[in-house]
């Protein structure tokens, strides 16, 4: 056989692992609809110019081709631009809020990993057009419900909230390039770095204490209680008002366990404008989804709008919930029918009906065959005609047993 | 199949590099009480089992980041220019203040680089065993320049006309002195790193915390 490549970075999904995803998929979707989410689907690739209207750095590694007219398209490298600009756009005349979800692969170059893949799978929501901890809360509990529904027993939720440390930054007059050069420290995660440059910017000991001080803050509801001590004016207790807020509605829903306060989540200060939250799950070194509010993009495609929204990576789901015992699909009900396609057709059109998946196999094969054949399919019966009836075998092993057509339905449902 | 537990938080596993930087590292973790011993003298065994949940890894240096990346270690002791040269996604905590070096730029006493541009038709070889600082580093300058990828003895290549320059670590600067070769600049300044996982050093924010107090404090004396 010839071995013909696929790109680096792509996979391909055999059928044991995709009934796995779809059924992970499915189970997302039923709490997402529970919360009358809206599914979206937009292009798979999108204008570059369109895409550039958010202003984000890092769509600068991006697939891109050119279509006929010249005009260069960008493979999207997330979902949440995209759905910026229909909002924007497509349901311009439509009032908030609204609440979009979508289920869908996006693109960006990288070097592959387990878990990380030039084209990746998520799952994902946005809530549109409000602003407040209870909608804050909602999107929490969203998230944490859906992992649940998933199988996923052991994950946190490490939630921040940007505008905290911001009021910091603020109160203790860091602008400028001190300002960026702090981000930047926070954005490569270089906490050696970021004492180094805190040192040489020109305030108080206190406020240096202060900014390395909140970067550390992370752990159980005690941190809402440590962070007072770095309060500085209004807008930081604020802040923490906000977060002890949403944390106690989140509580509410049945959550409160599964978060995580991480008051130095470092990621992405320029996009991120109030809380900002990542799914940690055990052994699995990077998080298996993220989100937060972010209030500025919606204005660039002119359409003020505060916004919040997560992303679930639906491949580091599926790793995360292998690794902590698997999926546990439902059991379906299905059969491999020997003679099924002729002369037991009508019996497979009948099974069929009454909800039991048919493999139908032709009507000499042998029996060591037909049991590869099922298994292989995945199928844990075979059915094969018997003299006047037929004799149903179970392909994990064992002898077969007589049985009528009639019982069939009920030997196979009985799993 | 290993069910974990992500909220256990009473667990550690670090890696520690064996070469130059191994025996310092020891002598800091024993510092701050942890039993080394048994690291120390069997050179064959790569996992220790220290006892109070702590569990010590050994590697190769450049594996470190790697180790500590994917979670297979919570935290890791590396030198700077391993994560310059790598760039991996972990948390970098404390400067170890032990292994100190100089990531420096350096060229034949003979050869002036300002006028390097004309002498070498505008592409430069420069010779190194950190291909990535090496690039960024002249893309920061916006010069082109040709990187030759070298294992070790970096010094050598301009003496036999594979590289017309060099990128490397230095200490004392003795061996550049003996190559007749001469610091140009100085890229980065490196020393030993404690280094976390992302998702580790949220779950063990504690432990890893406390650790990182106590392995800073014990550098300074």
């Amino acid at each position: 056989m010839k071995n013909t490549p696929i790109p680096s970075g792509t996979k391909d999904v055999l059928p044991a692992e995709a009934i796995e995803q779809r059924w992970l998929e499915s189970r997302i979707r039923g709490v997402f609809d529970s919360f009358a989410y809206q599914e979206v689907i937009t292009p798979t690739f999108e204008l570059q110019s369109a895409m550039d209207v958010a202003g984000e750095k890092r769509f600068n590694r991006s697939f891109r081709l050119f279509d006929e007219r010249g005009e260069v398209l960008m493979m999207r490298p997330e979902m949440t631009t995209p759905i910026a600009r229909l909002v924007s756009t497509r349901m311009a005349d439509r009032e908030p809020p609204f609440r979009l979800s979508y289920f869908a692969s996006s693109f960006r170059p990288t070097t592959p990993q387990r878990g990380r893949q030039s084209e990746f799978h998520q799952a994902g929501l946005e809530l549109i057009g409000a602003d407040s901890p209870a909608v804050d809360a909602e999107v929490l509990a969203v998230l944490c419900q859906t992992l649940t529904a998933c199988g996923l027993e052991e994950f946190s939720v490490g939630l921040g909230e940007s505008s905290f440390f911001k009021a910091l930054l603020d109160s203790a007059g860091v602008k400028g390039e001190d300002r960026e050069a702090v981000f930047n420290a926070l954005a490569e995660r270089d906490l050696v770095k970021l004492s180094v440059v805190v040192a040489g910017i020109d305030i108080s000991d206190d406020d240096r204490d202060a900014i390395l001080g909140v970067t550390r803050l992370r752990g159980g509801s005690e941190v809402l209680i440590e962070a007072q001590d770095y309060v500085r004016g209004p807008a930081m207790e604020e802040a923490l008002k906000r977060l002890a807020r949403t944390y106690y509605l989140v509580s509410r829903y049945g959550f409160a366990g599964r978060i995580l306060f991480d008051l130095g989540i470092l990621s992405d200060f320029d996009y991120y404008t109030g809380i900002v939250f990542e799914v940690l799950s055990g052994e699995l070194g990077f998080p298996v989804g993220s989100g937060g509010r972010y209030d500025g993009l919606l204005a660039r495609f002119g359409r003020p709008e505060p916004a919040v929204g997560f992303a679930i990576g639906l491949d580091r789901l599926h790793i995360a919930i292998t690794d902590q015992g698997g999926v546990s699909l439902p059991y379906a009900p299905g059969i491999a029918l020997v003679g099924g396609f002729d002369p037991a057709l009508d019996l497979a059109m009948q099974l069929r009906e009454k909800g039991v998946d048919v493999m139908a196999l032709p009507e000499d094969m042998k029996k060591k065959t037909a049991m590869a054949a099922a298994e292989g399919a995945g199928i844990g019966s075979l059915v094969m005609p018997d003299g006047d009836g037929f004799k149903l075998f179970d392909t994990a092993g064992g002898k077969g047993r007589k049985v009528k057509i009639e019982d069939i339905i009920d030997a196979v449902a009985a799993g | 199949m290993k069910v974990i537990n992500p909220l256990d938080t009473t667990s550690l596993r670090m890696a520690v590099p064996r070469g130059a930087m191994f025996a310092p590292s020891l002598d800091l973790l024993e510092k701050v009480g942890f039993n080394v011993a048994e690291v120390r003298e069997n050179d064959r065994k790569l996992v220790f089992e220290l006892g109070e949940g702590r569990t010590i890894i050994t590697t190769r240096p450049s594996d470190v980041p790697t180790y500590v990346e994917y979670g297979a270690a919570d935290v890791g002791i590396v030198g700077k220019d391993v994560l310059l040269e790598h760039k991996r996604n972990v948390y970098e905590l404390a400067d170890l203040g032990f292994g100190v070096c100089r990531i420096v730029y350096a060229t034949p006493t003979d050869c002036d680089p300002e006028n390097g541009e004309l002498k070498h038709l505008s592409i430069m070889r420069v010779a190194s065993k950190y291909p990535n600082i090496t690039r960024s580093y002249f893309e920061s300058l916006g010069r082109q320049v040709e990187v030759i990828e070298l294992r070790g003895s970096i010094e050598l290549a301009p003496s036999v006309d594979l590289a017309e320059g060099i990128v490397d670590l230095v200490s004392s600067g003795e061996t550049l002195k003996q190559n007749s070769l001469v610091e140009r600049k100085e890229i980065a300044q490196c020393s030993a790193r404690l280094i976390a996982n992302r998702v580790s050093h949220k779950l063990k924010a504690k432990l890893i915390d406390e650790l990182a107090v106590r392995l800073m404090e014990a550098s300074r004396n």
